[in-house]
């Protein structure tokens, strides 16, 4: 730290000379292969890739439409930003912004760069023309509802221009839900690595991809921001494969290595009911106490009593919760209460928490007294 | 109430003992209460909220503020404590708001804590007047559920500079509702911003009045001061804006009476006095037993606690009924319950006498008390002055009491009368251009918005945006300036100190696991080390481990007999010489150092004879502090190297350490800080420049101009401390001009006649 005061009496001297030259502003004519200009600041890529004709993806996709949002394909459109810093605050510009829609002929992706400062309000005009924010859109991202949508809306609103409005799905919420347990992070790259099982041979880090866009500012440099391009792209990429694998899991709920199979279940049962209680009822079968407690009191509300005490026989004495739903089954339902004493009577031995023995004392109670009266019935 | 001080003013009067240490008496005469009727066009609800609180009338000064107000002029309220200042703002801000419900108001109080006293007393006319006006409090403390809420729906904001500055502005689109229609900003204790955080306050005033622009308002200003010599520079230099000045207030006043106190020489030959501690404990108790409500105000943490240890010891007879007498000490570093806790029992009058630092000095409703007493002048004129306004109530006599330390600046005070009771206090200072703070601020505010070219912030902002765009993190192009950087760059500027790390104090005593309080990481190597007393309300804790990592400090009840002091070694390094200049007397160096400090030792203090009885070893990491420094060389071909160089050793080292205490003494007269702002070193043989040399660094990493202004003052800092010297009446030296003789380092020749010397053959020869 040198006398910050005598530099600056330095730097006023020379500051005559320097008035006149303006600051490097750096407006390309062109930009890298393959991108268009689309304002004086703004430059636009359209890239289109065809489908493996081999791979589902488009099943697997229309059925994650169906399952998630109800929605048909087309209306999907996933989107991700880059921005200039990470802990978001009004110094933060999105430079990058992209989207992928998915069709029949294939993914095309669309990706917006904002090729210097004085272009923003441009650039996001240029956004708003060209995204199809409309009512009936349905916006994927990664952490997009607590980032990259909230920044945005900042950007329009520094600009004094109406933000758009995104019905949006944040997958991030459905990979923790199913991942959470298994993966060190959440993160994309993560799941990538872990989920997808992508590798990417050349990456830029996260954390870079600022100093990478300034130095691009500064001098030019397009050799990093390709990667940068590269990068983005292929996290939009990887959104729409990680939203096939999941619209095929809701189609077909099934085991994965590192899935939490229980989260999966439930999440299969609100979105596809058919096969996500069936996945539930195999978990059932295979003592899954979760599992076990919800399709038993699904059972009891459809009315499948004893398909109900089928599968919960194997675990009553197992988890308490089983035995609980089973002991009402006695109770109400075949009215043996001489075998809802037995098995309460086996659950008052066992340490359970003080209010759970309480509840417990008053059905022994109340089954005791039901059994007497029988009695005297009886006689 | 009343009749005892009375009393006790005339059993003081009649005390020879007593009187033979007072330097001056003065008596204030009550006055009368100047009233106004309540504005003709308050609003009804507004008129009805002050008439369900027992408000018929205002006092000439209040009714004047809402005039000023509402003639759409900025204020500045320049008022003593308990003249009813508050509703000077409340007043015409409510009455806005009431008129135009969408208007917004910003409150702004120097510490959290004071921030929470405001909600409450808001609160209580919201409540007894059914106003219908939502108050939230926006600070750390916040949750993140109530923190939306108070952005969406808030209509006055209750906040600190610091949330301002690092949470709000860098966000202000997060706030765009709040700020397009915020009408009103009050600034309460705007004397509270000299220095290093009046510089800061002044730039985070720029930044939010560049926001405010940007979303189309102009809010006016309303801020208050206490009695400072220069409030409305002060006020103009921060707000940047014509204030127009409310000085006179229509609220009655008690008679006050304030003592100026030296304690009894003890020694005369050492100078040494009855100790402040001791002295201050003594009054306290005399009033408290007299059923007096008492507050002392003490310099540091441990006097804090060490005085109220002592007055709750001599109040603890079982055969009288003092010992049902309360008293707490109240300190930063006490929990925010239990500083509640503190104040509402001093409001309700379960508490009867308190011992504080300056904590208590800012604006907390503590109710009145009776007797002040300061134990050593707080450092300036305008503290001394809010401290003592403490006591005071409406109606009836109240004391203040100074009890002079044997400090030059406390003794200075005691024996010039003239000085403090004199028309001006000192004068805020700040320097919003100050190279280091401007530039955070330059930084932070590009951060929030571009800046266009033809835009003004500050004197001068281009030479520090041209800075900024050579280094990289701001980008200029057409004609406009770009935060281009990924950091944020509000984290890393704190507008108070540079650490805002905090230790936490940890009660392990029998199993507990109870958090009791907190302290900043420097503090806590100097009162948390391993073996240490810790005093904490009256209690007594040893620290039995000290993790500077995790910042914790795991502490357990004892009852010993003794206190610590940490003994710190200091090492200082030069980095970078800036400038080097050939003075009068000395050679001067500016430049950066490296200041190393570490707790290498500790002393035990007996309780009340505070004489040292045992030594400890430590082996706490250093601290390192990156700073400016002005360094004095005593070199060859210098003045005042040439007549050092025929000393002896013994006399050498003798010299350096005088000058070094009395210029660290009498510098903040001229640099306007404070002495714990400044660092002193002296070296004998400096291994950077091989020769004396006596280093004076500012304490604020990174420098904020001292160095440089102690430069510019040298002569004028040197000639006064030699005059103090020369005029005072010890023999060989006390606390009150070089030091007093320390036995330890058996200096045969007396070291006041050694330092005399020299400086008249300095004189000599200039």
């Amino acid at each position: 730290m040198a006398d910050l005061r005598a530099r600056l009496e330095a730097l006023r001297q020379t500051l005559k000379e320097r008035e006149k030259k303006e600051a490097p502003f750096f407006q390309p004519k062109h930009f890298l292969e393959g991108w268009e200009r689309f304002g004086e600041y703004t430059f636009r890529r359209i890239e289109r890739i065809p489908l493996d004709p081999d791979a589902n993806l488009l099943l697997d996709l229309q059925d994650g439409a169906k399952y998630f949002l109800s929605c048909s394909l087309d209306q999907l459109c996933w989107y991700d930003t880059e921005t200039t810093g990470l802990s978001g605050g009004a110094g933060t510009v999105i430079f990058l912004f992209g989207i992928a829609q998915v069709s029949s002929s294939g993914i095309m992706v669309q990706q917006f760069f904002l090729s210097d400062f004085p272009g923003e309000a441009e650039f996001l005009t240029r956004l708003l023309e060209s995204i199809p924010f409309s009512a009936t859109t349905r916006f994927l991202s990664y952490n997009g509802a607590a980032y990259d949508f909230p920044l945005l809306k900042t950007r329009y609103l520094l600009h004094r221009l109406s933000p758009p409005s995104m019905h949006q799905l944040d997958l991030l919420y459905l990979v923790r839900r199913l991942w959470k347990k298994s993966l060190p992070d959440c993160s994309l790259p993560t799941v990538e690595r872990f989920v997808l099982h992508k590798e990417r041979s050349i990456d830029i880090p996260g954390r870079l991809i600022p100093q990478v866009y300034f130095q691009y500012l500064r001098w030019g440099a397009l050799d990093e921001i390709k990667g940068v391009i590269q990068h983005h792209k292929d996290d939009l990429l990887s959104l729409v494969y990680l939203f096939a694998l999941l619209g095929s899991l809701m189609r077909e709920p099934m085991n994965i290595e590192g899935l939490d199979s229980t989260a999966l279940g439930l999440m299969a049962a609100t979105r596809n009911p058919i096969k996500g209680w069936k996945f539930l009822e195999e978990l059932a079968k295979n003592g899954n106490p979760v599992a076990l407690e919800r399709v038993s009191r699904r059972f009891r509300t459809e009315g499948k009593d004893e398909e109900g005490h089928r599968l919960r026989t194997p675990y009553i004495k197992v988890f308490f919760s089983v035995a609980l739903e089973e002991l009402k089954h006695l109770e109400h339902v075949r009215k043996d209460y001489e075998a809802a004493m037995e098995l309460a009577q086996f659950w008052m031995n066992k340490d359970l928490p003080i209010p759970v023995r309480v509840d417990l004392c008053r059905r022994l109670e109340r089954l005791r007294n039901k059994i007497s009266t029988l009695k005297l019935v009886g006689n | 109430m009343s009749e005892d001080i009375r009393t006790q003013l005339n059993e003081l009067q009649a005390d020879p003992t007593f009187m033979d240490c007072v330097t001056h008496w003065e008596r204030i005469p009550p006055r009368e209460g100047v009233y106004a009727d309540l504005p003709a066009d308050l609003h009804p609800t507004l008129r009805r909220a002050l008439e369900d609180l027992g408000i018929s009338r205002l006092y000439s000064h209040q009714e004047k503020a809402c005039r000023i107000v509402r003639d759409g002029k900025h204020l500045l309220i320049v008022t003593p404590t308990a003249s009813g200042k508050t509703l000077c703002y409340n007043l015409p801000v409510l009455q806005s708001i009431l008129e135009d419900p969408g208007k917004r108001a910003l409150y702004l109080f120097p510490t959290k804590a004071l921030s929470q006293d405001q909600q409450a007393s808001l609160n209580v006319s919201i409540l007894t007047g059914r106003l219908p006006v939502k108050v939230m409090t926006y600070d750390g403390d916040t949750p993140a559920s109530l923190r939306t809420v108070a952005r969406e729906t808030g209509q006055i904001i209750i906040s600190n500079p610091d949330m301002l500055h690092s949470g709000i502005l860098p966000n202000h689109p997060k706030w765009i509702k709040f700020f397009r229609t915020l009408s009103f900003v009050v600034i309460d204790e705007i004397h509270i911003y000299r220095g290093v955080f009046g510089s800061h306050m002044a730039n985070v005033i720029r930044r939010l009045k560049r926001i405010c622009s940007f979303y189309g308002v102009s809010p006016l200003f309303i801020c208050s001061s206490a009695t400072i010599g220069n409030p409305l520079e002060l006020g103009t230099r921060i707000v940047e804006e014509q204030l127009e000045v409310l000085a006179e207030h229509g609220a009655p006043m008690g008679e006050k009476h304030i003592i100026l106190y030296n304690p009894p020489l003890v020694d005369r030959v050492q100078g040494i006095r009855r100790g402040v501690v001791l002295e201050s404990e003594r009054l306290a108790v005399r009033f408290l037993k007299a059923g007096i409500k008492t507050i002392v105000f003490a310099r540091s943490r441990i006097h804090t606690e060490l005085i109220a240890t002592y007055i709750r010891g001599r109040l603890q007879n079982v055969y009288t009924d003092n010992h049902r007498i309360r008293v707490e000490s109240y300190r930063g570093g006490y929990l925010p319950l239990e500083r509640r806790t503190i104040e509402e029992g001093l409001r309700n009058g379960t508490v009867q006498g308190v011992v504080a630092t300056n904590a208590l000095e800012l604006g907390i409703d503590i109710g009145g008390l009776d007797v002040a007493i300061l134990a050593g002048f707080p450092g300036s004129i305008s503290s001394a002055w809010q401290q003592a306004g403490r006591a005071g109530r409406r109606q009836g006599v109240s004391l203040a009491i100074l009890v002079a330390s044997s400090s030059p600046l406390d003794q200075f005070m005691v024996k010039n009368p003239d000085y403090f009771f004199g028309r001006s206090p000192e004068e805020g200072f700040l320097d919003p251009e100050n190279p280091y703070i401007y530039t955070d601020h330059v930084r932070c505010t590009v951060f929030e918005l571009p800046l266009r070219q033809e835009e003004a912030f500050g004197k001068d902002v281009v030479p520090i945006l041209d800075q900024l765009e050579e280094l990289g993190t701001i980008r200029r192009t057409q004609r406009t300036y770009y935060w281009s950087d990924r950091s944020y760059p509000a984290e890393g500027v704190s507008l108070r100190s540079a650490s805002s790390e905090n230790v936490v104090i940890l009660d392990i005593t029998g199993g507990r696991n109870r958090v009791i309080g907190e302290m900043d990481r420097p503090s806590a190597k100097e009162l948390l080390f391993p073996n240490a007393v810790y005093l904490h309300r009256g209690l007594q804790y040893m620290v039995k481990h000290l993790d500077l990592e995790q910042k914790r400090a795991e502490v357990e009840e004892v009852e010993v007999n003794y206190y610590t002091d940490a003994i710190v070694k200091r090492d200082l390094k030069v980095l970078l010489v800036d400038e080097e200049t050939e003075g009068a007397l000395f050679h001067m160096v500016v430049g950066d150092i490296l200041v190393r400090s570490q707790v290498t030792k500790f002393k035990k203090i007996r309780f009340h004879s505070h004489e040292t009885i045992g030594y400890g070893e430590l082996s706490l990491p250093e601290e390192e502090m990156h700073t400016r420094s002005c360094i004095l060389v005593f070199g060859k071909g210098t003045k005042a190297g040439e007549i050092f160089q025929t000393r002896n050793e013994e006399e050498k080292t003798q010299i350096l350490l005088s000058l070094g205490t009395v210029y660290r003494q009498i510098a903040p007269f001229y640099l306007l800080c404070e002495p714990r702002d400044i660092g002193v070193s002296e070296r004998l043989r400096d291994p950077h420049f091989g020769e004396p040399a006596l280093y004076f660094f500012d304490q604020y990493p990174g420098g904020t101009g001292l160095a440089e202004s102690f430069k510019k003052h040298v002569s004028a800092i040197h000639y006064a401390s030699a005059e103090l010297i020369r005029s005072c009446p010890c023999a060989e030296g006390c606390p009150s001009c070089i030091g007093p003789r320390d036995p330890q380092r058996e200096v045969t020749r007396n070291p006041k006649e050694v330092t005399l010397r020299y400086l008249a053959e300095l004189d000599g020869m200039s």
